[in-house]
């Protein structure tokens, strides 16, 4: 991607009203893949500027500024681990050190690691315009007005994990699964290769593939749709050995 | 003494501390960027071309379409003249042939105004339908070059009507009467996937004219002599006009062999007068360069009941995409470098066709068929062993290629030609398989063993050779020079490419001239200065350029002796190193090559030596995995790799250790993830680290390498080559061990879990 | 625009064009131990140190390392000679494109983990591709410098 010109914007205000302003700029949060986009635009307007990159511990939620980055999450020893342990295989160290959960979550990318771990983790998504949003929501939403991530609330949870396969450690994950228990279990499966997506009502006493019956999975270049069945099955299996011995 | 030492390699340090070495850093700081504008069409024809809008621009100084650069065919392979490769290629032709194909060269003063010229670039195509499938390319009406007068140098079966770019057949005995005589036949078909370099360098090239109006050109390349020779017929610019260096090289592997973007470079600068550099992108080393022959390999073995092997057929087809790059010799190379591990049959036949289709061109490729081969091979071994109800390993050990024997195909087959025969007299391949049965506790794990219900651990093994060199073609030279003060220059045509070959080198030197390493400078890979070599292909550098510089070592040790009569004016004099000494006399080296230099009988002493191998010994070795792998999908994983090395003496251990680690990585890459995919029009999928997922440090698991006592006499030193033998094991090992695991063939690299868990269930 | 930039100590004020990369201006700075690898963050080979933390410079923006300390290996001195020859000692840098950015990876992970496990040694720095070694000689060379290293500071 090529662009003429920086805005740096103090306020959230300041930097809403550039993006409707000019409908060909963007909001650059850790710019990790700006060479990979093809687009141009005539300018970028720079959220680092904004205090968005903090990860508050409250008592009964975190809240994690959308310009924190994947590496500040991965070391916060507070967070859940399904949440650390989504970020460790993208890519590495310095990449995670620019890409910004923002930018993750608001690519909404099918292959994501870590929106499997937020959907599992009922994450809430706060927009400066539209307020606040479920995760849940925000991915079935075709809503494309201009609007910024400011943070995303997680409650806390008593225990969670997160696991995927993939061809190597760094690649993009084949499958990609998370679990986390609060007073209920919430189950996310994602790269399936659609976007992840929840399973209704988990109960602990059927069969993984049981309890995958009505998730859907396609074929693409890294499995096809039997084969990820067959390795979402195994994965769950495996995870709920686990999730059976939490309290 | 130098040899066997596992000295730092010289130019070790300043790499890792940074300093500017490769063509990129050394480019002049206002050279012209060069860029492609490379065809979105696998088959097209232009139909007209306009350039007008981007010349305008003030940045722009240059545009290179077909109409404005030379017409010659040629073959950019970057092998030794004539050469075994079909002149196909044009520097840039009215018709493109594979996605990624370059249209038209663009140079101007920035990144950014070159790439808005390519944008301006006006560019109608009339598409033709091209063929993507190899398997259907031979004889198909869709001719990937149709009429366009491409030629081979001499006969490499090259018939391009037929989408041929190549063939070669040869039989050994009758293989069909041994055939018939077998208790038992196996026959297998594999299939072997075009792999990527993917060295960390992208291919990068810079011109310019000095001041004595030559073209300068500093690129990474393996083949420095071959890039000027081509660049001089292909360009018609006078030979003695050009000259060629190469700076350190971030990987080459085989995929720096041929020509790039030196041919971009150099008709830049000569049409403007300007520096130039083209440094590929990432996705056009991917795409635009070339990968490794993907192969399909039908293998026939026959045997009787007690085990041996009567007789071995290997037929090939081989995909060279649009260009016949190495199509012949990568070709034979499948056959010639692997058949004659079981030397003890009755008949061999070998023969293949190499077929064009609307691909990135096919090139050569650490490995050179001899690891397609092997997968082939040393799966049948294993599936025949099966069929014989016999131990695999002992049905190698009854018919492996032992000490002081041969085999016919080292005569019959050599590379684009006929070989020459050869006795083997280093092999210590038995010792090798000894080792690594032990040392993986083969005994213990074979053929696996359960972990836990979901969990087993299993263990596959496969042998493997190479050559070090071609036989009467490869030729590598040196020259040593005395200066005042006594330290000695090097200077070799020879190319590292991160080997460590100048090392190595001097080492062998030093080992002659008995001085430490450190008194000798060298110097590489400058076609105005240093001795032609062909450069680092074909594991030549240690046997053939180690031997050139051997011989010239030993003359200047005969020139440091006559001097030495000279001065003491007697017949008999020695010398160790340090001293010449007469009979009751002695000075030292640094004394002497000091008065020969400013104060008595002057005089510069400096010697050549140049080798070209007669045979070539190959290195042999063995490689044994231990896997795990979950029985519920087939997804695997490697715990540990033992290999067990005969390459003769090494050189450098230290060295010789990573070649042999390096290679099997990229043995296991390609054995395990590194996947190949197209579009249906014909596009690359893989042309970036995202989608083409090469081994980080998380997949090696633990690699254990060891070298036997082994010593070639033909070898400097005892030394044979190591570069490439180290990639051959993995993919048929790891195809053992699997099957040893879940008792499924896998036939097809890269070895996906989904194929293991779609066998395992019939699917 | 123009910035100014602290590399290596070095102060630098320099024109940059506000979509430029910070790999692109400090090579243009003659830092030429930055290379460029695949140009999209995923290959390490870029990485340099800013607030001693590893950055891919190939997608940093120049204009945001205004302020910040910039280490490329020219400015790790001792400590890069140091793990450089734990390294050759391997001779595991081979064709060394890579061996720039993989020592200041190892200062940055040294910097943040006192006496990194294998495991997270091998975790910090997976996204640092070599292709010529088998990363083997690594482990070896970064074993042996950490000894080195604490042996020093005894």
């Amino acid at each position: 991607m090529r662009f003429e010109q920086i805005i740096m914007p103090t306020s959230l205000d300041e930097a809403y009203n550039a993006l409707v302003n000019d409908k060909k700029s963007i909001l650059l949060a850790g710019g990790a893949f700006i060479k990979l986009q093809k687009r141009n635009v005539n300018s970028a307007i720079d959220l680092s500027k904004l205090d968005l990159s903090y990860i508050k511990v409250e008592p009964t939620t975190f809240e994690i500024g959308a310009m924190t980055s994947l590496r500040q999450i991965e070391v916060e020893e507070e967070l859940p681990s399904a949440l650390k342990d989504s970020v460790k295989h993208i890519v590495g160290v310095a990449l995670r050190n620019i890409a910004t959960i923002g930018g993750s979550v608001c690519g909404k990318y099918s292959f994501s690691n870590l929106i499997t771990a937020l959907l599992a983790l009922e994450a809430d998504l706060v927009f400066f315009k539209k307020g606040k949003i479920s995760l849940v929501d925000f991915l079935k939403s075709e809503d494309t007005d201009p609007d910024i991530l400011v943070k995303i609330i997680i409650p806390r949870v008593i225990q969670s994990l997160y696991t995927s396969k993939q061809l190597t450690y760094t690649d993009f994950p084949i499958i990609n699964m998370a679990i986390s228990k609060n007073d209920h279990l919430r189950i996310s499966v994602g790269a399936r290769p659609m976007i992840a997506t929840l399973i209704e009502d988990p109960n602990l006493h059927l069969s993984s593939k049981e309890l995958l019956k009505d998730i859907d999975f396609e074929s693409d270049l890294k499995a096809g749709e039997e084969y990820r069945r067959a390795l979402a099955e195994s994965m769950l299996e495996d995870a709920l050995k686990e999730v059976r011995t939490w309290k | 003494m130098a040899v066997n030492k596992p000295i730092r390699k010289i130019d070790g340090m300043g790499l890792t501390q940074g300093k500017p070495a490769y063509t990129d850093d050394l480019a002049p700081q206002d050279a012209l960027i060069v860029k492609a504008l490379r065809s979105p069409y696998a088959y097209a024809k232009i139909i007209s071309i306009d350039t007008s809008l981007a010349e305008k621009m003030p940045e722009i100084k240059c545009v290179l379409t077909y109409k404005n650069v030379p017409d010659n065919l040629m073959t950019r392979a970057g092998q030794g003249y004539p050469e075994p490769s079909p002149y196909d290629k044009k520097v840039l032709a009215d018709v493109v042939r594979y996605v990624g194909d370059a249209v038209a060269i663009v140079a101007g003063t920035s990144v950014k105004a070159v790439e808005q010229a390519m944008k301006k670039i006006k560019v109608d195509y009339e598409i033709y339908k091209p063929i993507l499938d190899f398997e259907k390319a031979k004889d198909n009406p869709v001719k990937v070059h149709d009429n366009d007068g491409t030629f081979e140098m001499f006969d490499i079966g090259h018939f391009p009507d037929r989408n041929l770019a190549a063939g070669y057949a040869m039989e050994i005995g009758s293989v069909e009467k041994e055939l018939n005589s077998s208790d038992v036949v196996y026959e297998g078909r594999y299939y072997t996937q075009a792999q990527s370099h993917a060295m960390t360098e992208p291919h990068s090239s810079t011109a310019y004219l000095d001041y004595q109006e030559r073209l300068n050109i500093i690129t990474s390349t393996q083949t420095p002599f071959h890039i000027r020779r081509i660049l001089s017929r292909t360009l018609n610019i006078p030979m003695e006009k050009i000259k060629v260096f190469k700076p350190r090289v971030g990987g080459g592997y085989g995929g720096k062999q041929a020509v790039h973007g030196e041919v971009f470079v150099s008709l830049v600068t000569m049409m403007t007068g300007l520096p130039s550099k083209y440094i590929y992108t990432r996705r056009e080393v991917f795409e635009s360069t070339y990968s490794r022959h993907a192969m399909r390999i039908d293998m026939k073995i026959g045997a009787m009941k007690d085990g041996t092997i009567q007789v071995i057929d290997m037929n090939i087809l081989s995909n060279t995409g649009a260009y016949g790059e190495h199509a012949l010799t990568v070709l034979m190379v499948a056959g010639s470098k692997t058949l004659p591990l079981y030397n003890k049959v009755k008949a061999v036949g070998f023969r293949g066709d190499v077929v064009y289709t609307n691909l990135t061109p096919a090139g050569a490729y650490r490995g050179y068929g001899a690891v397609q081969g092997n997968f082939a091979l040393e799966s049948a071994i294993d599936e025949l062993a099966e069929i014989l109800n016999i131990d695999p390993i002992e049905l190698r050990k009854k018919n492996m290629i032992k000490e002081m024997e041969t085999s016919k195909i080292f005569e019959v087959m050599g590379e684009g030609k006929e070989g020459s025969p050869m006795t083997v007299e280093s092999c210590k391949l038995d010792i090798c398989l000894e080792n690594v049965l032990n040392k993986i506790g083969w005994k213990e794990k074979y053929p696996c063993v359960e972990v836990d219900e979901n969990t087993v651990r299993s263990v596959g093994l496969a042998l493997a050779m190479q050559g070090s060199g071609i036989p009467f073609i490869d030729m590598g030279s040196a020259s040593i020079k005395l200066n005042d003060f006594g330290t000695f220059n090097l200077t070799i045509g020879a190319t590292d490419i991160g080997t460590g070959s100048d090392t190595i080198l001097a080492q062998i030197a030093a080992e002659v001239l008995q001085i430490p390493v450190n008194k000798i400078s060298v110097y590489s890979s400058d076609t105005d200065l240093t001795p032609f070599d062909v450069g680092a292909y074909a594991s030549s550098t240690t046997y053939v350029s180690g031997n050139g510089v051997k011989r010239a070592a030993e003359k200047m040790v005969q020139e440091i002796l006559r001097i030495g009569r000279e001065h003491f004016d007697s017949d008999e004099v020695s010398y160790d190193g340090e001293y010449i000494y007469s009979k009751d006399d002695k000075i030292s080296l640094v004394d002497l090559a000091t008065i020969i230099t400013y104060s008595e009988n002057q005089q510069q002493l400096q010697t050549i030596g140049s080798y070209v191998g007669e045979t070539a010994p190959p290195p042999y070795m063995v490689g044994a995995v231990e896997i795990e792998i979950d029985k519920r999908t087939g997804q695997y994983k490697i715990l540990d790799y033992y290999a067990s090395v005969d390459c003769g003496t090494t050189i450098n251990p230290n060295l010789a250790k990573i070649q042999v680690e390096g290679g099997l990585l990229q043995g296991i890459g390609m054995a395990s993830y590194e996947e190949v995919n197209h579009t249906d029009e014909g596009r690359l999928v893989n042309s970036s680290f995202m989608k083409y997922r090469i081994p980080t440090r998380e997949e090696v698991g633990e690699i254990h390498v060891e070298f036997v006592e082994s010593y070639e006499p033909s070898g400097p030193f005892g030394a044979k080559s190591v570069g490439e033998i180290g990639i051959d094991t993995p993919p048929a090992a790891i195809a053992n061990a699997i099957k040893n695991a879940m008792g499924v063939r896998i036939n097809k690299l890269p070895i996906k879990a989904e194929d293991i868990w779609m066998k395992k269930n019939n699917l | 625009m123009e910035i100014t930039l602290n590399v290596n100590h070095n102060i630098h004020k320099v024109l940059v064009e506000s979509d430029e990369m910070l790999l692109d201006t400090l090579r243009k700075l003659g830092y030429k131990s930055v290379k460029k690898g695949c140009d999209t963050t995923t290959c390490g080979i870029c990485s340099v140190s800013i607030d001693d933390e590893l950055i891919p410079s190939c997608s940093y923006l120049s204009y945001r390392a205004e302020g910040k300390k910039i280490l490329t290996v020219e400015g790790l001195k001792e400590d890069a000679r140091k793990i450089g020859e734990a390294l050759t000692a391997e001779g595991v840098e081979q064709c060394g494109y890579c061996s720039p950015s993989l020592v200041v990876a190892i200062h940055t992970m040294l910097k943040q983990y006192e006496d990194p496990s294998d495991e997270e040694i091998k975790h910090y720095l997976v996204g640092n591709l070599c292709r010529c070694s088998g990363y083997e000689g690594h482990n070896r060379a970064i074993k042996h410098y950490m000894e080195v290293r604490h042996d020093g500071s005894k």
